[in-house]
């Protein structure tokens, strides 16, 4: 055994030796001929059978999803009912004291085309299409409104915007606070003029209040990431997270028949 | 030895080939060592010759120098017989001490040196069931 081992090793080293200094370049292209094909076809069964291991571990956590999303579905239709309830209800209250019904509000995409600065504030622009005077949102979230417009491209001016003011309530723990949303450094949003006693805090959801009429209410302007009382002690403020970056747009979405 | 090189063989493919399939959180288990480790248990007779090949087939399919791994190999094997024989051959401790020194020179990765126990041990269940001998 001793002796098999000795043998053996002299062998590989010899050949180790044999191809440091010489070389088996032509022995090894012959013989990777050989070895390529078969190395290719058991890559092949590899991977084809590590993709089916992997749906057969897939599998139950497919399962527990399906099983929530079909959750969530009933609790959707649930919700679906009760907003149908209250929508009857709305209606039939409206009748009741003659209100109009409320416009509304027809969603059109604008591609955002880039940033423009002008007067130390940073624009959108965007593919007017023939919108004017219309709020920009991304799904629930505000963007901004459009400010100006000529030919086929208009400016939007961002909540991130030092010259932008949205009337914004938050959705505290113990109910519905009023601020105004101010944009700060072309990139930051501020939750201002919350008065200090009320209980904000991180995570708290800020929409537009819908006062003024500029904008209508319940539209997402972010959450709340950091909270910090005023010099003065008479009011707070908020640092927004918005959950969307300037650069980052490519399609956004105006609300028409609004602050037309 | 017809069998004992087919399967040797078969495992040197499935090392070079699924390496990054068996991959667990980028740390592959070396199921050529752990191998060779396992056949200087239960089979040291053949564990030189069949070291010797899995280091050499290594090395013609990894596109390496030839004879770098073969030599590793059987030095690692040739060790490992010489540490088994001095101390109890069913012993764990045995074991540990052949992954972590085989490990060890051939990788130097500690959660490689974990993955290639667990080989080695999943080596020496079936082998053991294989030649009926009781290891537990």
């Amino acid at each position: 055994m001793r002796r098999q081992f000795f043998w053996l090793l002299l062998a590989a080293l010899f050949l180790n030796f044999f191809d440091r200094t010489i070389g088996l370049g032509g022995l090894k292209k012959r013989v990777h001929w050989l070895v390529i094909p078969l190395q290719k076809g058991m890559v092949a069964s590899g991977v084809k059978l590590s993709e089916n291991v992997g749906f057969l571990l897939d599998l139950p956590v497919v399962y527990r999803e399906n099983r929530r999303l079909r959750a969530e579905i009933i609790n959707y239709q649930k919700m679906e009912l009760e907003n149908e309830e209250l929508r009857r209800e709305n209606a039939s209250l409206r009748q009741q004291l003659g209100a109009a019904e409320a416009p509304t509000p027809k969603i059109a995409p604008v591609s955002v085309l880039g940033i423009l600065q002008r007067d130390n504030e940073d624009f959108l622009v965007v593919a007017a299409d023939g919108v004017r005077g219309n709020v920009l949102v991304l799904g629930k979230m505000l963007i901004g409104e459009m400010v100006s417009i000529s030919g086929d491209r208009a400016l939007v001016r961002t909540i991130y915007s030092p010259n932008s003011r949205v009337a914004a309530s938050v959705f505290t723990d113990e109910g519905v606070v009023g601020g105004l949303a101010e944009g700060k450094n072309a990139c930051e949003v501020f939750l201002t003029k919350v008065l200090a006693d009320s209980k904000i805090k991180k995570g708290d959801l800020v929409v537009t209040s819908g006062m003024g009429g500029k904008f209508p209410a319940g539209l997402i302007i972010g959450k709340i990431e950091e909270v910090s009382v005023d010099e003065e002690g008479i009011y707070q403020s908020a640092r927004l997270g918005a959950g969307w970056k300037m650069g980052e747009l490519t399609t956004i979405f105006a609300l028409r028949g609004l602050a037309d | 030895m017809v069998l004992p090189l087919l399967i040797t063989t078969f495992i040197t493919l499935i090392d070079t080939a699924w390496k990054p399939l068996l991959a667990v959180r980028g740390v592959s288990p070396d199921l050529i060592l752990s191998f060779v480790l396992f056949l200087t248990v239960l089979f040291p007779k053949k564990s030189f010759v069949l070291a010797f090949w899995a280091g050499l087939l290594k090395d013609i399919l990894t596109g390496g120098l030839w004879g770098v791994n073969a030599t590793v190999l059987l030095l690692i094997a040739g060790s490992a017989v010489l540490i088994k024989d001095r101390l109890f051959q069913y012993r764990p401790l045995t074991w540990l001490v052949l992954v972590a020194g085989g490990t060890m020179v051939y990788v130097r990765s500690f959660p490689q040196f974990l993955y290639n126990l667990a080989v080695f041990v999943l080596y020496l269940t079936l082998g053991f069931k294989l030649v009926s001998k009781k290891p537990f």
